[in-house]
């Protein structure tokens, strides 16, 4: 280093960068956090008590946009929808459980198993939306496959179904995100001692009953990680939405977070998108507030 | 007929890493029999076997006269204590011992009656209703003990059950678990790279060695009279002293040093004649050295280093070329010096002579 | 003389296994390929309708091999296909999707770990409150704080702008991908801050020498994670973006959803081949790393 033309700091100053340079790192995260999750969270709670249509209007009125969006049934449709997509996606976490037991066996090729129940995850949700549209498709998709196999008459349109259409979706994000709770699920069985599995063999334990009385309850943990991650998936679900069915037929497909965006994109209803955000966000709340109480009085009830 | 036997028993990792080689081994009912040695050198591994854990690539284990070579675990009539204890975390105590017995479809009154019998004999009643993260290492020790007791196995196997408690707790254990064999009288084979254990809890050891036995015997025979070099230094504690030498004929038979330093072993109780110029290492336990008494061949060694250890005192010496430790009395030490000659009197009869090449004793 | 790993107790030769075993081995084998099928499904039927002639798809055999396979369909949604407001296909929308790409994996992971570095070895103010909120933050659902993002970013003169969305792909990443450097960091010794404290090393100083030469493994995960997150992204791309910098998705979402005319699925096929390939790329090529990279975005749970 050559000598510094710029007056060097003096030992003071130094010593007050060197003891806040960990604070000032942190300063941009913490910036990020206040003024855009929390600041905006804040924000658009304010406004859904307002009367801002396509335009911020701050006059105050009260629970007036949270009456509309109850009576809007294309809501209570997607708040109907999403628990009936939240249920569906346990099967996510079921079949990569299952996967996960098969697997840890001596399996031959066990890890090339693994890499093709995984790629789904490495695709975005609008091709696998786009992939299974097209595989539901009536005329040229499995409908047809079937029927040309000779069941004339076989029905399997899920997607042009109101009644059935949120199955294929479940459908499609199951396939989506079943890889990823395997490898969760195949962490949580590595960490489980050898020797336990050892001991259940001396005593003669079939497989089945060690895993409902001892491995399940020993992986509670994954279980409860996993279906945190479930839930946030199924609020969080957009892009398959647009890409598998662009909430048809009819709204029969629509989920919170595509009726808020399109209530702020489309239908330019500011203090709408507002109150559903706000709806959103308490969902989410009580969800994981009411999980690990769920989990506290289990673990009340054995003890 | 013995309650275990090992026949000829091959243990090949991975194709190619043979871990146990060709072993023959006898258990005797009621016995207390321990495998000791060095990590690595498969007496874990052939617990496992004995168990069912791990299949054999050759040979043949019989429990009881019964062929189990491909038998369940559960189906040999064993039971088995884990180093790591193994105990079902999210069960009690209480729900421990009674899986197996569940599983077996006994009615529960049988159950309760059995654990509560088991858990008394083991001290701990109260804490059938805790879980093992709820209770310290050695309260889980006798909770697997326990699950393994109400088995009501012929035969026992331990693996290292006490490596992972202190040191004053291991001292506890050991004494519990003597005591446990002595009340119950069933088979217990035990794995452990502790002597002190070995010694002190079994009626036979076998000393294994890179996958093989290097000698099955009593404590006492394997102390006085170690098969070989492996054996005699493993065992005893500061080990053995080993002195080079060579075979001299002339006069009574002598193993002189390279420096000439010359033992009289002409009563030693040789099994094979030696042989002139044989090249022999003569094994001295260190508290078979001694203050020379009245008239006996003096050593001049050199002492070096003084360990005072309170009822003896180990004193680092050297004879010629030799390395030697001694352990003396502290009024046999009093008044010596280091780095001044401290005369030695060796007890010779308890000595063994072993040949350089092949280890074993003469 | 080495110490021998201890076997593992599944360790068997086929001749010693018990006729009961060896069924229950077959039994979940042939499961484990039934489900193997049934998730390349989706893949083989992308490939397949790709390389065929619109004729060909008419005839409604899905599963088919193409009996012309030919790569026109690929050509087209690559240079020509009409996405939206530009006929020029999708080789516009990939170079847009890079432009993204770089400055939000940079601004992320350049933020988050001297962040994280900062809360895992110095005594930061209120450095667990900061923790609490990051997990908070995480979990709050983005619609809610949609419509002021969108907001703050004109006000920022970012709105509409490629870097615009990169901007808010790195606000977005912040608080998963702090907590993961934060964690990863924790679990180097704290030794190892204090002997280059005493050599006299500094706050940057420390991070640069010290700690990132230990940090390969998880800077490749972490980059892994946002490249994959951030490449697949749809709704930042679209909302916060203009037509001349729109991602690959959203490319790709245009072409497909065009109301007129004929559903060209061949086209729309390699157009969802050409937008998966890199993240598949990035996937099959690193493997273990990737599953390590989506295990640390979960664990902060």
């Amino acid at each position: 280093m050559g000598p510094s033309v710029i007056r060097a700091a003096t030992p003071r100053q130094e010593a007050f960068t060197h003891k806040h340079a960990a604070t000032i790192a942190a300063l941009p995260v913490l910036g990020a956090a206040l003024v855009f999750y929390l600041g905006s969270t804040l924000w658009s709670v304010v406004m859904s008590f307002t009367a801002s249509k396509i335009f911020p209007d701050m006059t105050f009125v009260g629970l007036r946009q949270y009456l509309r969006l109850f009576k809007d049934s294309l809501w209570a449709l997607s708040l109907h929808n999403l628990a009936i997509f939240a249920l569906g996606s346990l099967l996510s976490l079921v079949l990569g459980f299952f996967l996960a037991v098969l697997l840890e066996g001596d399996v031959p090729g066990a890890g090339i198993f693994r890499t093709i129940y995984l790629y789904p995850m490495a695709i975005s949700l609008i091709i696998t939306g786009l992939v299974w549209q097209w595989l539901f498709n009536p005329t040229l998709g499995l409908q047809q496959f079937v029927r040309d196999l000779g069941a004339r008459d076989f029905v399997f349109n899920w997607v042009a179904d109101p009644q059935k259409v949120m199955y294929a979706l479940i459908v499609a994000s199951v396939w989506q995100s079943t890889g990823f709770y395997m490898v969760l699920c195949s962490a949580g069985l590595k960490g489980i001692d050898h020797e336990v599995w050892q001991a259940s063999r001396i005593d003669g334990i079939p497989k089945y009953r060690m895993y409902l009385e001892v491995i399940i309850p020993m992986m509670s943990f994954t279980f409860l990680t996993s279906l945190v991650l479930l839930s946030i998936g199924a609020v969080k679900a957009y892009d398959i939405i647009v890409a598998m069915t662009n909430g048809g037929p009819g709204g029969h497909s629509v989920l919170p977070s595509y009726y808020i965006v399109d209530m702020y994109i489309n239908r330019r209803f500011i203090a709408l998108g507002a109150a559903g955000s706000t709806v959103l966000l308490l969902i989410v709340v009580a969800f994981l507030v009411a999980l690990p109480l769920i989990n506290l009085g289990l673990r009340r009830r054995k003890a | 007929m013995s309650t275990v036997a090992v026949r000829h028993l091959d243990k090949i990792y991975q194709g190619h890493t043979h871990i146990l080689k060709d072993l023959n081994l006898d258990i005797g009912s009621g016995e207390f029999l321990v495998l000791l040695g060095p990590s690595g050198c498969g007496k874990s591994t052939l617990l496992n076997c004995i168990a069912g854990l791990l299949d054999v690539e050759g040979g043949r284990i019989e429990i009881a006269g019964r062929d189990v070579t491909n038998a369940d675990p559960s189906e040999r009539g064993i039971a088995m204590v884990f180093q790591s204890y193994a105990l079902y975390p999210t069960k009690t105590v209480y729900g421990n011992m009674a899986f197996c017995l569940r599983m077996k479809k006994k009615s529960p009154a049988e159950i309760e009656q059995k654990v509560n019998e088991t858990a008394d004999l083991l001290q701990i009643r109260e804490l059938l209703h805790r879980k093992p993260a709820t209770l310290s290492g050695g309260q889980r020790q006798r909770a697997a003990i326990g699950r393994a007791l109400v088995r009501d196995a012929d035969i026992c196997l331990f693996d290292e059950p006490l490596s992972n408690l202190d040191a004053k707790l291991r001292t506890e254990m050991r004494i519990e678990l003597k005591k446990l064999h002595k009340k119950l009288r069933s088979t217990f084979v035990y794995v452990t790279h502790d002597q002190v254990e070995a010694m002190t809890l079994a009626t036979r050891v076998a000393v294994m060695d890179s996958g093989t036995f290097s000698q099955i015997s009593t404590p006492e025979e394997l102390y006085d009279r170690p098969a070989n070099t492996f054996v005699a230094r493993f065992i005893g504690s500061p080990p053995m002293n080993f002195v080079d030498g060579r075979i001299a004929l002339d006069g009574g038979i002598q193993v002189v040093t390279g420096d000439g330093i010359r033992f009289d072993v002409s009563s030693y109780p040789f099994i094979t004649a030696p042989r002139s110029g044989q090249e022999v290492i003569l094994g001295i336990r260190p508290e078979h050295l001694h203050v020379p008494l009245g008239n006996e061949p003096t050593y001049p060694t050199l002492l070096s280093l003084v360990e005072p250890l309170g009822a003896t005192v180990m004193c680092y010496c050297t004879l010629g070329q030799t390395d030697l430790v001694a352990s003396l009395n502290p009024s046999e030490v009093a008044g010596a010096q280091t780095d001044e000659l401290l005369p030695l009197a060796i007890d010779l009869s308890k000595a063994s002579i072993f040949d350089r090449a092949s280890t074993l004793r003469l | 003389m080495t110490a021998v790993p201890r076997p593992s107790v599944a360790m068997t030769l086929p001749n010693a296994i018990p006729v009961k075993h060896r069924g229950a081995k077959v039994t979940t084998f042939l499961i484990l390929v039934f489900f193997a099928l049934l998730f390349a499904l989706p893949l083989y039927v992308m490939i397949v309708t790709s390389l065929k002639s619109m004729d060909e798809i008419r005839l409604g055999h899905i599963f088919a091999l193409p009996q012309h396979p030919n790569f026109d369909a690929w050509d087209t949604a690559w240079n020509k296909a009409a996405s939206g407001f530009t006929n020029t296909g999708l080789k516009s929308g990939f170079w847009n999707s890079v432009l993204i790409l770089v400055p939000s994996l940079i601004m992320s992971v350049s933020i988050a770990s001297i962040c994280g570095y900062a809360l895992a070895f110095w005594r930061v103010k209120m450095g667990n409150l900061l923790l609490s909120l990051l997990l908070v933050c995480a979990f709050i659902p983005f619609p809610i704080i949609m419509y002021p993002l969108i907001k703050m970013t004109v006000a920022l003169k970012l709105y509409n702008t490629s870097f615009g969305v990169s901007v808010v792909h790195t606000i977005l990443a912040l608080p998963i991908l702090t907590m993961i450097f934060r964690n990863f960091f924790s679990s180097i010794p704290q030794d190892l801050i204090k002997a280059a404290r005493i050599d006299g090393g500094r706050f940057l100083g420390t991070f640069v020498h010290v700690i990132l030469p230990l940090s390969p493994n998880i800077l490749v995960v972490v980059a892994i994670m946002q490249i994959t997150g951030i490449w697949n992204d749809f709704l930042i791309g679209l909302t916060f973006g203009n037509v001349q910098s729109y991602p690959m998705t959203v490319n790709l979402n245009n072409i497909t959803q065009t109301q007129t005319g004929v559903r060209t699925y061949n086209i729309y096929m390699a157009a969802a081949l050409l937008t998966a390939i890199p993240p598949l790329v990035i996937y099959f090529i690193s493997g273990k790393l990737f599953i390590r990279g989506i295990t640390a975005g979960a664990m902060k749970g």
